[in-house]
């Protein structure tokens, strides 16, 4: 597993995402139902530009994800000294729900999906950006601890 | 830019990010897109059709090399022209050695071909005494302010080329690349490092010496035969050094691409040891029962009684362990070590070989070249299995009995068939002991 993830999301080599593709896109459609919205953790636009892919997505490509959530990790952090600690908290989370998706998340359940599980930071800050406009319950999985 | 960071990209291609502009270097993009639907590295020179190594927003990369680093069509890499900012007129070998007269003779075309800018074909055979015809050509570029490299396919070959060039130019500040190592990449006057490495420099060195030419991972590999292109300057010296040819390199002498220089002769001025065939039926049914076959108890005893050491060869790094048991079950005061190119320890056993300790390794083809390993005899198991070219079984008898004092080593050749390649390497060992040394 190391391994994988070693070779996949730090060197970069998207296309072995695919052989874990078949078991997590079945999984995922398994629980399809039971959710409005399953929705992958977003990677910032640094990454996009030298990793170049979302590495929760490319493990299950053509699954059908909510990408609605995005991340802007750098821009935030310039001001940082300029706040207390909770508006510190606040402004640090680096997620929002793009524009056009705000006002479809309202009583609504949703699953976040996160390929190695940390500090449970990120999904927290996922968990905020979306609890903002109302949903109704949010659930989490991580492909490994 | 300060200069420390400067230097890393002489000669070198660097990954950078595309919106990265501020290097004042130049800069060619990680990825050409050929037409519609292909692609190529430009590092490896890898072609590849779009579905391979896609990724998303329609970016694509290169699976090939990607074990030096991505590159893909977000990056770019970045050169800057070899400078060659080395003292010139240093003389810096301090071997002391004596070179046989055929050894000077191929030691001087050597020289030549740095002065006259051609390649060289240095067609030794195994325990010739490589190396040592090198130092003077290498001495003599480093003293014109060359940039040098030796290169091999091989890690353990490398490795063991390291200290022997620190030693014999000692004031020289040597660095050492290959995929195991921690040591960092720095500006230096000679390289040591595996072909792989190669991949990394574009037009750096005015002398690159690639030995053992014909050796896995680099025979018909197309993306390290471009690196040894792409890491020499346009003008300079190309010495390839191997025992046994490959027909390319037969061809380019045949049609003057490429000179070559002839070393038959072992050092020692003695032959290479030939290959005794040893028929043994049902060997691996036996030795998975946990029995010894006869072949390899007559080895053991002759080993034994005559107090030498020895190299066993197995094809399959799975009959390690089923060997390595019976041997201990039937010769417990013979003390062996199994080792294999995974083993992690592989270096430290080779030593303990090196150094004495024990009496014999029981191996996989990985140590069949390079590595020197005095006065052994050798057993190859399962010589018919198809891993073993002809070309591997050559290096691998050139193994035994690699010195002054014994250099009659035995090989055998234990097999169900005769194959074809087993025929051929001991075709070619018998040639090559026909050959007159031309002085
Ligand atoms: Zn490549």
């Amino acid at each position: 597993m190391k391994d994988f993830f070693n070779q996949y999301k730090f060197m970069g080599d998207y296309l072995i995402g695919s052989t874990f593709a078949i078991t997590l896109y079945t999984y995922l459609n398994q629980i399809r139902d039971q959710f409005d919205l399953i929705i992958p953790i977003p990677i910032d636009k640094s990454t996009w530009l030298t990793r170049g892919f979302n590495q929760v997505v490319g493990l299950a490509p053509k699954f059908d994800w909510n990408d609605i959530l995005v991340s802007n990790r750098s821009d935030n952090q310039k001001h940082q000294y300029q706040n207390s600690r909770i508006e510190r908290i606040a402004r640090n989370n680096p997620f929002q729900v793009c524009e056009e998706s705000r006002n479809k998340l309202r009583e609504k359940s949703v699953l976040l999906v996160d390929d190695i599980y940390t500090t449970g930071t990120t999904l927290r800050h996922a968990r905020d950006a979306l609890h903002k406009y109302g949903t109704k319950r949010i659930e989490s999985i991580t492909l490994c601890r | 830019m300060v200069e420390d960071d400067k230097e890393q990209f002489y000669g070198r291609e660097i990954i950078l990010s595309r919106d990265n502009h501020s290097f004042e270097c130049d800069l060619r993009p990680g990825v050409t897109k050929l037409d519609n639907s292909r692609y190529q590295c430009n590092r490896c020179a890898t072609k590849f059709v779009y579905q391979s190594g896609l990724l998303p927003r329609n970016e694509v990369y290169c699976r090939n090399c990607i074990q030096l680093g991505r590159i893909s069509s977000l990056v770019n890499l970045g050169t800057i022209a070899e400078p060659n900012k080395f003292k010139k007129g240093v003389d810096y070998l301090a071997w002391q050695g004596q070179l046989t007269n055929a050894q000077q003779r191929c030691s001087r075309n050597i020289i030549e071909s740095i002065n006259q800018q051609n390649n060289r074909l240095l067609w030794a055979v195994t325990g010739a005494g490589k190396t040592e015809m090198l130092f003077e050509g290498v001495a003599h570029a480093l003293k014109l302010g060359h940039r040098v490299c030796i290169a091999s396919p091989r890690v353990d070959v490398c490795i063991e080329l390291f200290p022997r060039l620190q030693a014999s130019f000692p004031g020289l500040e040597i660095v050492l690349l290959h995929g195991k190592t921690e040591m960092k990449y720095r500006y230096r006057q000679l390289t040591i490092c595996t072909t792989h490495q190669l991949l990394r420099f574009r037009g750096a060195f005015d002398l690159l010496i690639v030995d053992e030419v014909d050796a896995f991972p680099l025979a018909g590999n197309a993306a390290l035969h471009f690196a040894i292109h792409k890491a020499r300057k346009l003008q300079g010296t190309t010495i390839y050094l191997t025992a046994t040819p490959d027909q390319k390199l037969l061809n380019d002498v045949k049609n003057g691409d490429l000179s070559v220089s002839y070393l038959p002769r072992r050092f020692h001025g003695f032959k290479l040891p030939e290959i005794m065939v040893k028929l043994s039926f049902g060997w691996e049914k036996k030795i998975t029962k946990g029995y010894i076959f006869p072949v390899l108890r007559r080895f053991l005893q002759l080993q034994k009684s005559n107090k030498r050491r020895f190299l066993i060869f197995v094809p399959r790094i799975r009959q390690l362990p089923l060997i390595h048991n019976v041997i201990s079950k039937k010769f417990p005061d013979l003390k062996i070590e199994p080792v294999h190119s995974k083993d992690p320890q592989r270096h430290e056993k080779v030593q303990l070989m090196r150094s004495g300790e024990v009496d014999g390794l029981l191996t996989t083809t990985i140590l069949e070249r390079g590595v020197t390993l005095p006065k052994i005899d050798i057993l190859i198991i399962g010589s018919d299995d198809n891993i073993y070219s002809s070309a591997a079984l050559v290096q691998i008898a050139g193994r035994a009995g690699r010195s002054k004092e014994r250099p009659d080593g035995n090989v055998w050749a234990a097999c169900e068939v005769r194959t074809k390649q087993i025929n051929t390497a001991i075709a070619q060992i018998k040639k090559m002991n026909r050959m007159k040394v031309e002085d």
